[in-house]
């Protein structure tokens, strides 16, 4: 029987949607580089937005592998910057190990791109409908300017 | 016992940051178009806006939703930041409800449109990679119409505003 492992982040306003996703792979990769690790942080801005959306505050963020099944959740608003109920030790065993893959929960009208969205960048992660239970048990410039991103540059620098 | 979150100017900048990338997401999907750009840029655009309101730079932040054919303007919403924070405000929301009001009266802009986020900061700014210099479309025959404000974490805020053709 495959044993399942929670784990709770504390995001917005504690830290940003960005650095909480980042921890979260973190968490998974248990610090690591290398395939999954770029996979996941391939996936940052759209799992960034159902972050934004506060998706994973009831509905987890699902992890299965050929091992242990991993749920991670995250805290908003006051029990953020409380913390009380975080849990964010490493994790004892490898999240990712062999043929993994992640369900990220997403609010139903955005399931449609959401979903696009990840195919284009992912085999592996996967969103569903957020209520659905997933076999669960519940050099400073010197003048104003106006600009935008440069998204080439940045990549290059 | 009870507890009480005490929140610093970061978790506004935080907060506001953040709500105002959901913004923009909820803009782009409401009015008929695909966010994917908008979550490819997301890093980068988190990064400058959240810069500039923790050095209080940063005045507006801007969607420009054009027609590729003509470069037109088709709808603008403006986000400006409003910096009255203070520690004892107590108060932290962010209203959905509004915008998509807003968006719903506003209506769909045209399959083929496209858009850009654009940020107007005050001189001096910090630089942010990823970030260059451009120019705002024209308004011409648009009217502005303002929502009042729709985020607000402890008096440090964004209210919004859209320009529609007459």
């Amino acid at each position: 029987m495959t044993s399942v492992v929670s784990r709770v982040v504390r995001s917005s306003p504690h830290r940003d949607t960005v650095s909480t996703w980042e921890t979260i792979v973190d968490l998974l990769t248990r610090g690591k580089d290398g395939p999954a690790r770029k996979e996941l942080l391939s996936v940052t801005g759209v799992a960034s937005s159902i972050i934004a959306d506060q998706a994973p505050k009831e509905s987890a963020i699902v992890v299965t592998c050929d091992g242990s099944r991993t749920r991670v959740y995250c805290l908003y608003d006051e029990d953020a910057i409380d913390g009380a109920d975080a849990k964010e030790d490493v994790l004892g065993y490898d999240p990712l190990e062999g043929d993994w893959a992640m369900s990220l929960p997403c609010p139903k009208d955005d399931l449609a791109w959401v979903e696009r969205a990840l195919r284009a960048k992912s085999t592996r992660i996967t969103a569903r409908d957020m209520v659905s239970t997933l076999g669960e048990s519940q050099s400073s410039a010197t003048k104003a300017q106006v600009f935008t991103v440069d998204i080439e540059a940045f990549l290059k620098s | 016992m009870s507890a009480v979150a005490v929140f610093s100017y970061t978790h506004s900048v935080v907060y506001v940051t953040d709500n105002i990338l959901k913004s923009l997401k909820d803009i782009i999907f409401l009015s008929g178009l695909d966010p994917q750009k908008l979550t490819d840029d997301w890093k980068v655009l988190h990064a400058g806006i959240k810069r500039w309101i923790e050095s209080q730079h940063l005045e507006t932040v801007t969607l420009e939703i054009y027609d590729p054919s003509t470069d037109a303007l088709v709808f603008r919403w403006d986000i400006t930041v409003v910096y009255t924070w203070s520690f004892d405000a107590g108060t932290f929301w962010t209203d959905t409800d509004q915008l998509r009001y807003a968006i719903k009266k506003a209506g769909f802009a045209p399959s083929q449109a496209k858009y850009g986020v654009k940020v107007h900061n005050k001189a001096g700014y910090p630089e942010v990679d990823g970030w260059t210099t451009t120019s705002y479309r024209s308004t011409d025959g648009m009217v502005r119409q303002s929502l009042g404000t729709t985020i607000e974490h402890n008096g440090l805020g964004a209210n919004a505003s859209y320009w529609r053709k007459v």
